[in-house]
C-alpha cells in the first residue's frame, strides 16, 4: 500500500488524516499514529523552489549521477580490491573537510577536492576573494604545517579564488 | 580628524592601563571603547580590526588578468607543470568545458569548474617532459650487456629467475603484506639431473611442476621479510637438488612405465646411509 503512494499529493493527504486522528483522541486514549513510509530520496538534494536560488553543478547534480555526470571528490587507493586503510582514509578526510570549512569561514566557493599520492594529501579548494590575499596565505600556511603535523605526512593546499560563486542553474 | 582624536582617547587610555595592575581588563575595555567610538565617527562599513582607528584601509586590489593571457605559443610547457598539480584555470590556456550541460546550454567553462580540478590530469607528462626525465635518468643507467642479447642467452646464463611484487597505494605507510611472496621459478633442464634424480625430484616437488614448460615454481611467503623470503626460496632449491641425487636417506618412489599401468614400487639406495638408514 505505500508502494503506491509516490506523490507528495497523497504525503499532505496521509499527514492530515495522521492530524485529524490526533484531534479526534485528545480526549485521553492512546493509541499508535503511523504514516505511510515517505518513499521518497531526499539524499544531498535541493529542492525545487521559486527560481531565484542559484546553486552550483555540485549542488545540482545528485549522488546518483556519481559515476556518471559527477567526478568523486575524494581519491586514494583504498577503495580498490584487496587494499586496506580505507576507514582511516575516510576519517582523516572528513576531518579534513570540517577544518578548511571553518578555517576559511565563508569563504568556499565550492567543496572540498582532496587527492592523495603516495604520502602527499593535496586539498584543492575554490575560494571567493573575500579576505585580503596576506591573510589567504597566512591560514593557507598554518592549516598545512598544521594537517602535516597532525597528519605526519605533507599536506598541500592549492587555493584557486574567484569573485563569486559559478551558478549552474538556479532552483 | 574624528579618527586622530579616537586614536589618542586610545593611546591615554593604554599607558593607565599599565601604570595599575589591572592590565587585561583595562586594556579590554578601551579596546571596546576605541571601536565603538571608531565606528560611530567612521562609519566605514565593516569595522576594521587590521588598523585600530588608524589611517584609512588600503583599497581592496582588483584581480589581474590571467596568466593565460600572457602566455607565448613556442613557451616551454614543462615551466609550467614541472611536476603533478591540479588544473589551474590561470594556467592552461585551452578553452576546456567539463559538465552536463544545462538544457539548452553547454557544458560549463573552465573557470571554477571543480569537475576538472577532480579528475587527475596528465598536463606535467607531455612528450617534451618525458625526454626531459629520461635525459636526466641516462646518467645513472649502464648499458645492458651485449652478450645477453636474445632470451635464450639469458635462460642460460641466468636460468632462476626470481619474481616479487612492490605495492604502491596513497596512505600512511608504505608498507604491504603482500610484496614478501617470493616465487622461484627455474626449468629442470637446466638442472644436472639424470633420470633417477629427475623422477625424485618430480616426486618431491609434486604440483609446483609445469609438464608443459617444464617450469618448476617454488613460491615462498612464510617469512616476514621478502630478502628472507628468498633465501628460503634458494635454500629450498639447493634441499631438493641434494635430496634428489641422494644425499640424504633413501626413499620410496613409485616408478611410472606406462601412464595407466600399475605403479611399482622401486627401494632406491641412497650413496651415504644418513640417519634413516
Amino acid at each position: 500500500m505505500a508502494a503506491s503512494f509516490n506523490s507528495t499529493r497523497s504525503l499532505v493527504l496521509l499527514r492530515a488524516i495522521a492530524q485529524s486522528g490526533t484531534l479526534c483522541s485528545s480526549s485521553g486514549s492512546r493509541a499508535l499514529h503511523v504514516t505511510a513510509v515517505c518513499c521518497k530520496n531526499r539524499a544531498a538534494r535541493i529542492r525545487v523552489g521559486k527560481g531565484d536560488r542559484p546553486i552550483t553543478y555540485e549542488q545540482a547534480l545528485h549522488p546518483h549521477h556519481i559515476g556518471h555526470r559527477k567526478g568523486w571528490l575524494s581519491q586514494h587507493t583504498s577503495n580498490l580490491q584487496g587494499e586496506g586503510g580505507a576507514a582511516e582514509r575516510t576519517v582523516e578526510d572528513v576531518f579534513i573537510r570540517r577544518f578548511v570549512f571553518g578555517t576559511f569561514h565563508s569563504c568556499l566557493a565550492n567543496e572540498i577536492v582532496i587527492k592523495r599520492r603516495g604520502n602527499v594529501l593535496t586539498v584543492c579548494a575554490l575560494m571567493l576573494q573575500k579576505l585580503p590575499p596576506h591573510k589567504f596565505y597566512f591560514l593557507i600556511g598554518y592549516s598545512e604545517s598544521l594537517l602535516s603535523h597532525l597528519y605526519k605526512c605533507p599536506v598541500k593546499l592549492e587555493i584557486q579564488t574567484l569573485q563569486d560563486k559559478v551558478v549552474y542553474k538556479y532552483l | 580628524m574624528a579618527a586622530h582624536t579616537s586614536q589618542a582617547f586610545l593611546s591615554l587610555r593604554r599607558l593607565n592601563g599599565t601604570g595599575l595592575g589591572l592590565h587585561s581588563a583595562l586594556s579590554r575595555l578601551t579596546y571596546a571603547t576605541a571601536l565603538s567610538t571608531n565606528i560611530s565617527h567612521g562609519g566605514r562599513g565593516l569595522p576594521d580590526r587590521g588598523n585600530r582607528g588608524g589611517p584609512a584601509r588600503k583599497p581592496r586590489r582588483n584581480a589581474g588578468e590571467p596568466r593565460t593571457e600572457k602566455m607565448a605559443v613556442d613557451q616551454d610547457w614543462t615551466a609550467v607543470y614541472p611536476a603533478a598539480a591540479p588544473f589551474r584555470p590561470g594556467s592552461v590556456p585551452l578553452p576546456v568545458r567539463m559538465g552536463y550541460p544545462v538544457k539548452g546550454g553547454v557544458p560549463p567553462e573552465k573557470k571554477g569548474n571543480l569537475e576538472l580540478i577532480k579528475i587527475p590530469n596528465f598536463l606535467h607528462l607531455t612528450p617534451a617532459a618525458i625526454k626531459k626525465h629520461c635525459e636526466a635518468l641516462k646518467l645513472f643507467c649502464t648499458e645492458w650487456p651485449s652478450g645477453l642479447d636474445t632470451s635464450a642467452k639469458c635462460d642460460e646464463h641466468f636460468p632462476i629467475k626470481i619474481q616479487s611484487t612492490d605495492y604502491v597505494s596513497a596512505g600512511l605507510s608504505v608498507r604491504n603484506p603482500k610484496a614478501r611472496v617470493v616465487h622461484l621459478k627455474v626449468k629442470l633442464s637446466s638442472l644436472n639431473l639424470d633420470d633417477h634424480a629427475r623422477k625424485k625430484m618430480l616426486r618431491l616437488v609434486g604440483e609446483r611442476y609445469c609438464r608443459d614448460t617444464d617450469i618448476l615454481t617454488i613460491t615462498t611467503d612464510s617469512c616476514p621479510l621478502r630478502q628472507q623470503n628468498y633465501d628460503y626460496a634458494m635454500y629450498l632449491l639447493t634441499v631438493l637438488y641434494h635430496e634428489s641425487w641422494g644425499d640424504g636417506p633413501c626413499l620410496l618412489i613409485p616408478l611410472f612405465a606406462n601412464p595407466g599401468q600399475r605403479s611399482t614400487w622401486l627401494l632406491l639406495p641412497s650413496e651415504n646411509r644418513g640417519l634413516g638408514g
